[in-house]
């Protein structure tokens, strides 16, 4: 190959320079002052003094530190978890809806434009102790014995139209959808009935229900971050529906043809159809989804007083709470230790990910 | 088994109505070709039969049960299809036994049926190979090896050798034929390949505009096609269709120059002769002269390409060498018993 000239390499250089000077200052620089300043008792106005593993025994030390941790790991768990699930299902649907694909796509994308500080304030509301979200579960746990008699009704009703069908034609499907919408809205009358008619049980339970501003922990994780769960869910499946859609767009249609001539049903479609096609495109969706949970921080913030500091601090914002500490003196030592913890457990959790979990490549 | 049969089916995409009335039957152990031009159809009638595609209108039937509401996997056929379709992530040996597998067939069981078709297909040393690994040649191979695993009542193939490079094709058609032979099975094969068409079917359908334009064995397609559309598809290189009209005396090319003396019922508007059914000849016994205006010699035969005055150009086919290069006068005389007339309508007038 020939060598570049002088004046070629000196405008290759500029082009790229925009990108070598924001990392370098942004990426490099940030990481090599952090890792020093984790070393030392910095606090912004004095000089940093070297102080050793001092930062790190007394962040092992506390119980605060150890929350995060916790909170950091099950949260990213969780959230990449269901919202991978979630976003694969809800392309599926998109992508299956024949009519008005564009309409259900941008219906669906709605939540992911909005800004977290309006939807975290909207949640807030949402999550009050008498609120809308206590409200829907009370109202499911007083009716359910109405709404378990909806489900067997519509099963019954469903289950009753397909037999007597299948004995005149054959190649009738269990979800025939104009057999389910006539066994749903049977169903539907007859719970409205059975409700009116008081035939089953109806409770009159107020229940209050602290989504917030609790300590309590469910499974491994405190009950505040359940529900920010829900909130960061809610926010972040659109996108990566996105991701999934444009995945499936790309899977052959002759190798659901070939399934179908094998006797493929829909389910084993999708498990040796769908799902290893769609695996770079997971492995995507969990990369982002582990690194963006890990750095969960804006949603937290933002919820302030309205929860314990235990139950909703994770690695981000201990890392916050530390360099600006309410009312105390900045402890930007602790914080430097804090957030190269974050760097390295990300870098780990992602690297186990890709080696145990979803693989980058189809093998 | 492997009786099917199609009665006046129709298939309209939205407002495109693509299947306008097809019907046929095909018997046991058949090997059927759809052909014709792209867009005809002849694929989506495929896709019809595997039970791909809902019909509009019409039925299908298979040993004679009514299979047109079925679902593809409840019809007991097989498809192999141009783009192989293999599953990406199984081996070569899961790939032929999913089907199986699904019909709820052992492991033991599944890999004994797996092991015999791989025989025959020689296809043992790629078993434990995944498709990426694979050559296109040995892909379709596996793609076959999955259809027969499945021992269906009858096997549809979709253009399968039209991935493969040309060499491939010749040796994997022989593969097919050799195949049915030996199976016995009914198989549909759609291609746009007259000569896989040629080669290897019992019958060929000839698909145009969503009907069958003629069906039959393959010379019959090629010595007395029924309309001019067949007649030119038919044949390499075309037929050359010559516009022509009766005369006392017979018939004649709208110049004048008399072609028979046979007189030909109907009203013949098109005379069809093929490349190799014009001799070169002395000027006196000549029907029609004119200057080669482009010669190809392929060795055992050289393509003339002759531009008579006041008729055009004429495709002749010569066995042989080069008897005459570009430049040089042509003398042609048409062979009197191979000689096809058409009405204005463009269907054969029989003589």
């Amino acid at each position: 190959m020939k060598r570049f000239n002088s004046n070629q390499a000196f405008s290759g250089w500029m082009f790229l320079a925009p990108f070598l000077v924001s990392l370098g200052v942004f990426f490099l620089w940030a990481i090599l002052r952090t890792a020093w300043f984790s070393f030392t008792d910095y606090n912004l106005f004095a000089e940093p003094n070297f102080v050793g593993l001092e930062n790190f025994t007394s962040l092992v030390l506390d119980e605060l530190f150890i929350f995060a941790l916790r909170n950091s790991i099950s949260f990213a768990l969780i959230v990449t978890g269901a919202q991978t699930i979630l976003a694969l299902l809800l392309a599926i649907l998109v992508n299956s809806a024949a009519r008005a694909k564009g309409v259900a796509r941008t219906i669906f994308y709605f939540p992911s434009i909005m800004s977290s500080a309006a939807m975290t304030l909207i949640f807030l509301w949402l999550f009050q102790r008498q609120g809308l979200m206590s409200g829907m579960v009370g109202n499911f746990v007083n009716l359910r014995w109405v709404i378990l008699s909806f489900f067997v009704i519509a099963i019954v009703i469903q289950l009753a139209l397909v037999a007597m069908a299948r004995r005149k034609y054959i190649g009738v499907k269990l979800f025939d959808p104009y057999f389910l919408l006539i066994s749903v809205l049977v169903a539907l009358i007859s719970a409205v009935i059975i409700r009116m008619g008081g035939f089953v049980p109806v409770y009159d339970e107020k229940l209050l229900i602290s989504w917030l501003n609790t300590r309590e922990v469910f499974l491994f994780m405190p009950r505040t971050l359940w529900s920010v769960a829900l909130m960061n869910i809610f926010t972040t499946v659109p996108t990566l529906m996105l991701l999934f859609l444009a995945g499936l767009q790309s899977v052959p249609i002759s190798l659901y043809d070939a399934a179908k001539m094998d006797g493929a049903n829909v389910f084993h479609r999708f498990f040796n159809v769908t799902l290893p096609s769609l695996t770079p495109v997971t492995f995507a969706v969990v990369t982002l989804g582990l690194i963006g949970t890990l750095q969960m921080f804006d949603q937290v913030a933002i919820l302030g007083a309205a929860a314990p500091l235990e139950s909703r601090v994770t690695l981000a914002f201990y890392t916050y709470y530390n360099t600006f500490p309410p009312g105390g003196s900045p402890n930007i030592g602790l914080a430097s230790a804090s957030a190269l913890t974050l760097g390295v457990l990300t870098v780990l959790i992602v690297f186990l990910q890709r080696r145990f979990g979803i693989k980058e490549k189809l093998e | 088994m492997g009786k099917i049969k199609v009665s006046n089916v129709h298939k309209s995409f939205g407002s495109v109505h693509v299947i306008k009335g097809v019907d046929f039957e095909i018997s046991e152990g058949e090997f059927v070709v759809f052909v014709g031009p792209s867009g005809c159809g002849k694929s989506t009638m495929l896709r019809l039969i595997a039970g791909l595609e809902p019909i509009s209108s019409g039925t299908i039937e298979i040993d004679g049960e009514d299979v047109t509401h079925l679902e593809a996997a409840d019809r007991d056929l097989a498809m192999v299809f141009q783009s192989y379709a293999l599953y990406p992530h199984l081996s070569v040996r899961d790939n032929m036994s999913f089907g199986l597998k699904i019909a709820g067939k052992s492991k033991k069981q599944r890999y004994a049926i797996v092991d015999d078709v791989a025989e025959v297909l020689q296809l043992q040393p790629l078993l434990d190979r995944k498709p990426a690994e694979l050559s296109g040649g040995q892909r379709q191979r596996v793609a076959i090896g999955r259809a027969i695993a499945r021992e269906p009542s009858a096997f549809l193939f979709d253009e399968p050798l039209s991935n493969l490079d040309a060499a491939l094709r010749v040796s994997m058609r022989a593969e097919i034929s050799q195949l049915q032979r030996r199976l016995q099975k009914t198989m549909i094969y759609v291609t746009h390949d007259q000569v896989e068409a040629m080669t290897l079917a019992d019958r060929i359908m000839v698909f145009s505009d969503g009907i069958i334009q003629q069906q039959g064995a393959p010379l019959e397609l090629y010595d007395r096609p029924q309309n001019l559309f067949v007649a030119t598809f038919i044949g390499s290189p075309n037929m050359n269709i010559l516009p022509c009209i009766s005369s006392k005396k017979g018939v004649e090319l709208k110049n004048g120059t008399p072609i028979t003396d046979k007189n030909i019922a109907g009203d013949p508007a098109h005379f069809g002769i093929r490349p190799e059914h014009i001799k070169l000849c002395a000027k006196k016994d000549a029907n029609i002269s004119g200057k080669v205006t482009l010669a190809e010699h392929l060795g055992v035969d050289s393509f003339l390409l002759v531009d008579v005055p006041e008729i055009g150009a004429v495709n002749v086919r010569v066995s042989g060498g080069a008897q005459l290069g570009e430049g040089e006068i042509a003398h042609l005389k048409f062979d009197q018993k191979r000689m096809h007339f058409f009405d204005k309508k463009e269907n054969r007038l029989e003589q």
